[in-house]
């Protein structure tokens, strides 16, 4: 095993394999408080990739509800209790954050999956689901838990669910590659996307069951696996419409909440993020802290990166998105000018946004949230493309528009 | 004429003593590795067992019963689980019967297990097929090769069959399960199966792969399929056949002839235990000889006429004696 660093881990962690060459990291930000389950994404992807023979139980994407749902069936739950098992009562995070890029959240002592398996006939600790726990992308919808008496109130509701939207991580140190026996899996330097090459493969699965998030799916007509691909052409810049530019994937482009913002970070050797707070997902990520890693203690270093839901129980969200949960929920609720104006440059354009501006703009109104006074200003928001070009322009306040009597028609 | 049956209980005399000559040989192939690897050089552990290929008069076909099969003496090659590189495990199988046979430029192996399920489908992610691999030197030099997958200046050549692909890959969800719907698939091109597109040895159809390694994770199947396979499971056993022509279809193969003495090593996978690439039972290297020796000729005619004769005089002589008795 080789000694690599984990950011979001905020120390050095056992990984097979020493650090490759990087260049560029494929990330997204998605805001659970905005999504409404309507899995749009879900069929983009499956419209796009995965309707053929042998492909019915895969969705690369799904949305699936919170606390009880799980695209496979409790597949955090199960891994939770399996690292409990052997890492019993460590499962910890200690130390302060030191609020650098190095260690966001402190440092976790617990045992990753990778460190978990020392010891044992496998590389990672993981299981291998069965055919009927695939079978619903969002298995007990809307199911939320009890509701109290009083109602469901902010800061926390006492009855509450909440939708998980679920692609690939694109990991950093991804646990399908880690427990490939044939060398199969790769990590591209240019945008660190995770691919199984289906020339290599030999269906043995050991990816399905080392996934922790479960994106690395069997085939049974190839007798492959397969999984999310980031709609690599698009990354590329190959789709004819994006002028060579690189292109969010199908699901972001897609979402009809506006929730999704997908782009590529700058990354050093150690997997690291360089400093660039222009580019939108490293100013969420790293200079707002409002978007966290899901389930960063299983140490694969994953890529998507959730702005955690307002009302739900927060030891639920600690344990699902690491100790930064409490300071991004506050951030979201009460949020800069500047995080302000970029959340509206959500689905504003398919072009992966490079970097962002904010041009101050007038007082539009001044609230009291919480009995906390608040001014929410009509900046502009701009975003850049990766040739530098204006993408997008969006204002804060969304202009209304009357449209006149005549034309009132359904 | 069967000498060994591995895990025959009638005949070998009961588990224990079979368990007792298994450690024994799984022990003396422990000292005598150790001590060649003290002195420095590579077991060719073929000394332990050897495996005689006999020249056979007519085509033995791929039926692995009966026929010149059940004529020659089978060699009990003890298994163990792979221990050498992630994943380990697969101890399923303690022994395999290993025969050879050659006939008209064409060599032919068997090997027969003890698996009383039959584990033939991979149409589900937990299902796993039960599968079998011979493996030579790539070159029938002196070198014997590292045992898992060579190294990179000696490599190997391996034959697998599985169990699942023999029986057919269903293609679609109701072919497999009669109460699978699925509406319509709109477009069904080779497109939509990357790993077809690319030609992934995975999914083809053939029962029998040909592979080549020089290392873990390096093991390739070659383009050309050189390699038949066909194996038969009579309730508790399987038994395969494996067969190719002599010379080498290419690079990483073994040139073979009449007069080779080269090694061979056995992998089994048991589906049911969801073993599956390094999770496998294996035997070191032993001997392959493929000599001259003629397979035995067939001697059952001669014992049901010995029989029947014997019988016959028996009866005479009963007779015989009953009425010259006063
Ligand atoms: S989410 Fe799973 S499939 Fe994707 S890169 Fe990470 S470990 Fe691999
Ligand atoms: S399209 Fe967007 S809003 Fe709809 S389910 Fe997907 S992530 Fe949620």
């Amino acid at each position: 095993m080789a000694k690599v660093y984990n950011w979001q881990l905020g120390r050095e962690m056992e990984y097979p394999y020493a650090g490759g060459d990087r260049e560029r990291q494929f990330a997204a930000v998605f805001n659970i408080n905005r999504c409404i389950a309507c899995q749009t994404c879900t069929m983009a992807c499956k419209s796009t990739w995965t309707h053929y023979p042998g492909q019915e139980l895969m969705f690369w994407n799904n949305v699936e509800t919170k606390p009880y749902g799980g695209y496979p069936r409790s597949w955090d739950a199960k891994l939770l209790e399996m690292q409990e098992t052997l890492d019993p009562g460590g499962q910890n995070w200690a130390g302060t954050g030191q609020a650098d890029v190095r260690s966001p959240y402190g440092r976790f002592d617990g045992k990753t999956i990778f460190e978990t398996a020392n010891g044992t006939s496998e590389r990672v600790t993981g299981y291998l689901p069965d055919d009927d726990e695939w079978k619903a992308p969002n298995n007990g919808e809307d199911h939320g838990t009890k509701m109290g008496p009083d109602g469901a109130k902010l800061p926390v509701h006492q009855g509450w669910f909440f939708y998980l939207q679920r692609i690939c991580n694109h990991c950093s140190y991804p646990a399908c590659l880690a427990a490939c026996p044939r060398n199969a899996i790769y990590k591209r330097k240019e945008d660190g996307i995770v691919l199984i090459d289906q020339e290599r493969c030999r269906g043995y699965r050991k990816c399905v069951a080392a996934c922790p998030y479960k994106k690395s799916m069997y085939r049974p007509t190839t007798r492959t696996s397969e999984k999310c691909i980031a709609c690599y052409p698009r990354i590329e810049g190959q789709d004819p419409i994006s002028d060579g530019v690189p292109m969010e994937t199908r699901c972001m482009a897609s979402c009809i909440g506006k929730i999704r913002m997908q782009g590529l970070v700058q990354v050093e050797a150690d997997a690291t993020w360089t400093h660039d707070p222009r580019n939108p997902i490293y100013y969420m990520v790293h200079v707002e802290k409002v978007a966290l890693p899901l389930y960063p203690q299983f140490g694969t270093q994953p890529n998507i990166y959730y702005i955690p839901p307002r009302w739900a129980p927060r030891e639920y969200l600690r344990q699902m998105f690491g100790p930064g949960v409490d300071a991004a929920i506050e951030k979201y609720a009460n949020p800069s000018r500047e995080l302000l104006a970029l959340l509206q440059l959500f689905r504003a354009t398919r072009e992966v946004i490079f970097a962002f501006d904010v041009i101050p703009g007038p007082v539009a109104q001044t609230l009291n949230v919480g009995g906390r006074s608040r001014t929410i200003y009509d900046d502009t928001v701009v975003g850049y493309d990766a040739k530098g070009r204006e993408v997008a322009r969006v204002k804060v306040v969304e202009p209304v528009v009357t449209r006149p009597g005549s034309i009132n028609s359904i | 004429m069967r000498t060994t049956h591995a895990d025959d209980d009638t005949r070998t005399g009961g588990r224990a003593r079979r368990w007792r000559r298994r450690l024994g040989l799984v022990a003396t192939v422990a000292v005598v590795g150790a001590v060649a690897h003290i002195a420095g050089f590579q077991p060719a552990v073929s000394q332990l067992a050897t495996v005689n290929a006999y020249k056979a008069d007519a085509d033995p076909g791929m039926d692995p019963s009966g026929g010149p099969w059940a004529r020659i003496p089978g060699v009990a090659v003890p298994m163990t689980a792979q221990a050498t590189t992630y994943p380990f495990g697969g101890d399923a199988i303690p022994a395999v019967d290993v025969r050879a046979l050659h006939y008209n430029g064409q060599l032919f192996v068997r090997v027969e297990w003890p698996d009383s399920s039959v584990n033939d489908s991979t149409f589900g992610t937990t299902l796993f097929a039960d599968a079998a691999a011979v493996q030579f030197p790539a070159a029938t030099g002196s070198k014997v090769p590292a045992l898992c997958m060579g190294q990179a200046d000696t490599g190997v050549n391996i034959w697998q069959w599985r169990a699942d692909t023999e029986a057919g890959v269903p293609q679609t969800l109701p072919e497999e399960d009669p109460d699978g719907v699925a509406d319509h698939y709109p477009i069904t091109d080779d497109l939509g199966y990357p790993a077809r597109y690319v030609g992934n040895p995975f999914d083809s159809t053939g029962a029998a792969q040909n592979l080549v390694a020089e290392g873990f994770g390096t093991l390739t199947a070659t383009p050309e399929h050189p390699v038949n396979a066909a194996g038969v499971h009579d309730g508790n056993r399987w038994a395969v056949v494996f067969s190719r022509a002599f010379p080498s279809p290419g690079e990483g193969q073994p040139n073979l002839t009449e007069g080779t003495k080269t090694d061979i090593a056995v992998a089994a996978w048991n589906g049911q235990h969801q073993d599956r690439n390094g999770q496998k039972s294996v035997s070191q290297f032993v001997s392959l000889d493929i000599g001259d020796e003629p397979v035995p000729p067939d001697r059952t005619p001669w014992i049901v006429i010995l029989l029947v004769g014997g019988l016959f005089v028996g009866v005479i002589a009963s007779v015989v004696v009953w009425r010259i008795t006063p």
